[in-house]
């Protein structure tokens, strides 16, 4: 979960999606700049962080990069729990990997925390010749699940920061303390002067 | 007396005309000082009259409340060393007539049928006058005042005993004639004749009838209304006294106490019964039947009337009267699930500062007086039978359906599960005392270490194969244990079988697989996503039988992948068994987590944990492929990084070989899968070094239970015991009462919220978080008293769901002002409570069946005496108003008079009030003087 310092933002992420997609490709555009033709296959899991700076605040991502073989599934929650954000990429070349898109956005809306930040990213943009999922199918999907929507390619680059960036401009940031519910606590004392605090 | 003073007092207002022209006027009607206080009187009413009502309310005028249209105002007056104080009271809109049962009204205006009027009475203690003198020479003197000022208010004065209510008045009405006004009140022993409707009427007619002849042999047109108020026997009359011997059952440890009790309790069949007994919120009802108005000719008449069925009564009304306890302005005094929690925060609070449980049993640390007062620990005999239900109890299967859908926002455990049952139980044993709590845990633990031991399975803990993370941790390593012996147990199994499999001669695939198939949870769901081919189908288990003929070393098969060739023999892929993945409880995540964490940046992170995974599935593939190579496991374990050649059709998969190649990123010669597929020995599942090894997780387990620090399981606790009540709250039915909906919809959330700084381990150096949590209790009260009203009025109004609605909302819009201050202080909405429901014809049936016959034990209640029986229970009130109307020609008698023509007029009118023990009776008489 996102936690907040002196303007100090340390948010986890995790990435999900089916094998193949390009999960560790995006991260290893985003963290390093770097991208190779072909990225070894993540065996269960990968951790890297990265510090982004966005309107006087800088948040530093924690990030889980995980692995899509089906054997790995069982582990994902240990990744995605806690976490304040997850990208599902899926590659836009192959509809197997937007149905398992949708089924991992499906297990985060169950499982995951309420207010995590969700971004789908329909990665290998480049491809376009071998396109078999539409962005405007992706982007209606996503809007009905309040995810927000990118294209991105790893390869040329293309988004791969904006994504990132935009999860950091949605990352909450002081949490707010009051209930969200409206019930109130009776003769609470003021409240600000209590630090904002949120979960783990 | 009363003429000639009136003549003078028109001669006293020519005399103040002329006052302002002769200064030096000598007023002798103001004489005597009773003149100088008719005068005062009548100072104060012309001010009064002048202001009209509009006036005096910004004047100041003080609304009664209770009818809420009326004000009054009131001046003080002096006369021989006396002081008497002079109220007006007027109503604002004038909505209703004064006839009208269903309006509230003040005492008087309902006696008198009047609407607003004047009372003078002494400021004494008793404010009553007691000498008949004193009040009539008072009424006279109003009297005087009014017609000097023409004012046509009623006046009155109170007459006797203040407890009769008795009051004389007179009203001027007009020049012609005048309303005499006597009420009085038979307190004891009421003669049986005006116990009945037929001597009431006859007291009536006696008003006016000039002989007992007259009575039988004229009629007279009687206008006569009813209105009946009935009053249900209390629903729990000895609740209190039943919750209190269980309490004394529950120190005392004789637990067949409560089988002693035989009274069915109200709530026997709520979700919170299992716990306590709440008294019934609803103490009784009233009903109110009010008939129309009807004409009575005869004193027979009259007597049929008493046997009238109250069906026939015009309008019902119903007033619930509710429990002190859920209209108290003290908070805290119900015992329920919020009280408990509150005791249980204080039992958190004491945690803080002490290291294990065991500290707060052992003698030594008893020095705080603190833990001694208060510490009281229920006998032996109590906590077996806590155990026996926390550990031999449970149910089969725990649903999860029947839990609040934001239930899971609480980190707690789900209901009926063995610590969301522990934490409930704790919230009930002794007085919920941190002692109490450490002997009940220490005592669960040590339950909970024989299941390990003798690995016999968890009670209330369902086995999965997977954790919640979004439960508590206690929970979670509950759930963990719950696997680890069910391991256990399933290698014990194994052992047994493995020694009459080594004897056997024939390892035949067939018996090694469902061998295994019991070990291994993960073969179903393979089998379910089609990826394998179970060995007895037909097309595959001859090539299945040859080949385990010509090859004995295959091991671990869960059966043939269809479609799938190896690559370097003419044999179908076998998808091997594999190793459950490890499972972690959220602390061992952290840890990995924190250790990754603390190597930094490692690009090629790779933690051991998911190596080890890989090598093991590399590994069973081998195994049961003994000529697979690293191609052919990529096929199986990661199919999107192999590239068919051709593209597929249905027959090229039969194919041999298959044709195709791995994808980029797997041919590179450094991969690190390759350096691991080299490196796995083949071996099947069952002979490989276990990934998660039950016997040392499950002792780190029990290690973590036993020493878990106080606060930490308190914490838990807490968050579990809120998350536990709520849930049990929640199942109960309401008829789903939209107001009680979207308050538990709101509970969940303002808990989690509130409860969050729990689980963030953040208790320490915050004492305003135990703060935080006492108000949530106070919340959780509300929503507790709330729902349990709901549930009493869903039970009784079952087939009239409108009229449980209404009430509840009534009821909700009192209380709800009050949820947001800590103090329930103020009536400012009592109305809104006691407020009069109208009963629907279709309805009435509902309301009926709730006055059942008084049984033998009630027969105190049977002494009759008045009729009008509704299922054996006579009304509490029986208010009857009769009237009597004549056609006057006024204008013979008052040539000035507004009355022009002739009019029928209210000549006499008599209201009677009667219990079963005292009769008030008030009579209005109009006449000319």
């Amino acid at each position: 979960m996102a936690t907040t310092g002196h303007n100090n933002l340390n948010a986890k992420l995790v990435l999900l999606g089916d094998m193949g997609a390009g999960k560790s490709s995006l991260v290893l555009r985003f963290v390093k700049g770097q991208f190779l033709e072909f990225q070894e296959s993540t065996i269960g899991a990968a951790f890297f962080s990265q510090t982004l700076a966005v309107d006087d605040v800088t948040v530093k991502f924690e990030i889980w990069d995980t692995a899509g073989q089906e054997r790995y599934h069982s582990l994902a929650p240990m990744y995605y729990r806690g976490a304040a954000a997850a990208i599902i990429v899926y590659d836009i070349t192959s509809a197997d990997s937007f149905t398992r898109a949708k089924k991992w956005v499906q297990e985060l809306q169950k499982q995951g925390n309420a207010n995590m930040v969700m971004a789908l990213a329909g990665n290998k943009a480049d491809l376009e010749e071998k396109r078999k999922v539409t962005a405007e199918e992706a982007r209606a999907y996503a809007d009905e699940n309040g995810l927000f929507f990118m294209e991105t390619s790893a390869k040329t680059a293309a988004n791969v920061n904006d994504i990132f960036h935009e999860i950091a401009k949605r990352l909450p940031r002081a949490q707010p303390t009051q209930n969200p519910a409206g019930m109130v606590l009776v003769d609470r004392p003021a409240e600000g002067a209590r630090a904002a605090s949120c979960c783990s | 007396m009363a003429s000639s003073s009136k003549k003078e007092h028109v001669m006293e207002d020519d005399s103040e005309e002329e006052e302002e022209e002769f200064e030096h006027f000598d007023d002798y009607t103001l004489a005597s000082s009773w003149e100088r206080f008719i005068s005062e009187i009548e100072a104060v009413c012309r001010q009064w009259l002048a202001s009209g009502p509009k006036n005096l309310l910004e004047k100041g005028a003080v609304p009664l409340g209770e009818p809420k249209n009326l004000y009054k105002v009131k001046s003080e007056l002096k006369y021989a060393m006396k002081n008497y104080c002079m109220e007006y009271y007027f109503e604002i809109s004038n909505a209703g007539n004064t006839e009208d049962w269903n309006s509230t009204l003040h005492d008087l205006q309902l006696s008198f049928g009047v609407k607003e009027f004047m009372v003078i009475a002494p400021q004494s203690a008793s404010g009553v006058i007691l000498d008949s003198p004193e009040a009539s020479k008072l009424l006279s003197a109003v009297a005087i005042a009014f017609s000097n000022c023409s004012s046509l208010w009623p006046a009155f004065v109170p007459v006797h005993d203040p407890s009769r209510k008795a009051y004389i008045g007179i009203q001027n009405m007009g020049t012609v004639f005048t309303r005499r006004f006597e009420g009085d009140l038979i307190a004891t022993q009421v003669p049986v004749k005006l116990m009945h409707l037929e001597g009431l009427y006859e007291l009536f007619v006696s008003k006016f009838a000039f002989s007992s002849s007259d009575l039988s042999t004229h009629f007279f047109r009687v206008h006569f209304t009813m209105k009946l108020t009935y009053k249900t026997l209390p629903y729990d009359d000895d609740d209190n006294e039943v919750i209190k011997s269980e309490y004394e059952i529950n120190e005392s440890g004789q637990e067949n106490g409560v089988d002693n009790r035989n009274k069915l309790q109200w709530d026997d069949d709520c979700p919170w019964s299992e716990w306590y007994t709440a008294e019934d919120p609803l103490k009784a009802f009233e009903l109110i039947a009010t008939w129309e108005e009807k004409t009575v000719e005869s004193s027979m008449e009259m007597a049929e009337l008493e046997n009238a069925s109250i069906h026939e009564a015009h309008k019902w009304f119903i007033v619930p009267e509710f429990s002190s306890y859920l209209m108290g302005d003290y908070l805290g005094k119900m015992v329920g699930f919020a009280s408990q929690l509150g005791l249980l925060i204080d039992a958190l609070a004491m945690s803080l500062e002490v290291k294990f449980m065991e500290d707060f049993v052992s003698a030594e640390t008893l020095g705080s007086d603190k833990l001694k007062s208060s510490a009281v620990v229920p006998p032996p005999t109590v906590l077996d039978r806590v155990l026996k239900d926390l550990c031999h109890e449970g149910p089969g299967v725990i649903s999860h359906e029947s839990s609040h859908k934001s239930s899971r926002i609480i980190k707690g455990a789900p209901l009926e599960t063995l610590f969301a049952q522990f934490c409930l139980h704790s919230l009930w044993f002794g007085d919920c005392n941190i002692r109490a709590i450490a002997v009940l845990w220490i005592e669960f633990i040590r339950e909970v270490r024989w299941c390990w031991e003798e690995s016999q399975p968890l009670p209330r803990m369902p086995v999965n194969g997977t954790i919640d993370l979004s439960t508590c941790l206690v929970n979670q390593k509950l759930q963990m244990l719950a696997i680890c012996i069910e391991k256990r147990r399933q290698q014990l199994d194994d052992k047994q079988d493995g020694v009459g499999d080594s004897n056997s001669d024939s390892p035949s695939v067939e018996v090694e697989a469902s061998d295994v198939a019991n070990e291994d949870l993960s073969h179903t769901s393979r089998a379910k996503e089609g990826l394998i081919k179970e060995s007895v189908s037909t097309s595959t288990s001859n090539a299945n039988l040859e080949f385990s003929n010509n090859d004995n070393k295959r091991r671990g098969s869960a059966g043939v992948v269809e479609t799938m060739m190896l690559l370097n023999s003419p044999n179908y892929m076998h998808a091997p068994f594999t190793q459950d993945p490890p499972i972690m409880t959220e602390d061992m995540h952290e840890e990995r987590l924190h250790a990754v964490e603390v190597l930094g940046d490692s690009f090629s992170f790779s933690g051991q944990l998911e190596k080890d995974i890989l090598s093991s599935d590399m590994s069973a593939f081998k195994a049961a492929n003994p000529e697979a190579t690293f191609e052919d496991f990529i096929r199986w374990h990661s199919p999107k990084d192999w590239e068919d050649d051709s593209s597929s059709s249905a027959s090229s998969k039969k194919k041999w070989p298959p044709g195709g190649k791995l994808s980029e990123r797997m041919s590179d010669p450094g991969n690190s899968w390759r350096k691991i597929w080299n490196d796995a020995p083949p071996l099947p599942a069952s002979k490989q070094k276990p990934l998660m090894d039950p016997n040392r997780e499950g002792e780190k387990i029990l290690h973590y239970l036993e020493t878990v620090r106080p606060h930490q399981l308190l914490e838990q606790m807490v968050c579990t015991a809120f998350q536990a009540a709520a849930d049990t709250l929640n199942q109960t039915s309401f008829g789903g009462l939209k107001n009680m909906t979207t308050k538990i919809d709101q509970l969940y959330p303002t808990m989690a919220s509130a409860l969050r700084p729990l689980q963030a381990n953040k208790l320490h150096g915050d004492p305003e978080i135990i703060e935080d949590l006492k108000r949530l209790c106070v919340v959780f009260e509300h929503v507790e008293k709330l729902l349990t009203l709901a549930a009493s009025l869903h039970r009784k109004f079952l087939h009239a769901p409108r009229l449980s609605q209404t009430i509840f909302n009534n009821f909700y819009n009192f209380y709800l002002p009050k949820m947001g201050k800590a103090s329930v202080g103020g009536d400012t909405n009592k109305e809104l409570v006691n407020k009069k429901e109208e009963v629907r014809v279709n309805e009435r049936d509902v309301v009926t069946s709730m006055f059942v016959q008084p049984s033998a034990n009630q027969s105190w209640r049977k002494v009759l005496s008045m009729g009008n029986l509704l299922n054996g229970h006579e009304p509490m009130l029986r208010e009857i108003v009769f009237s009597l109307r004549d056609r006057v020609d006024s204008s013979y008698h008052a040539p000035r008079s507004q009355w022009s023509h002739e009019q029928e007029i209210e000549t006499h009118r008599m209201y009677i009030c009667g219990t079963s023990n005292d009769l008030r009776v008030a009579l209005s008489v109009t006449s000319c003087d």
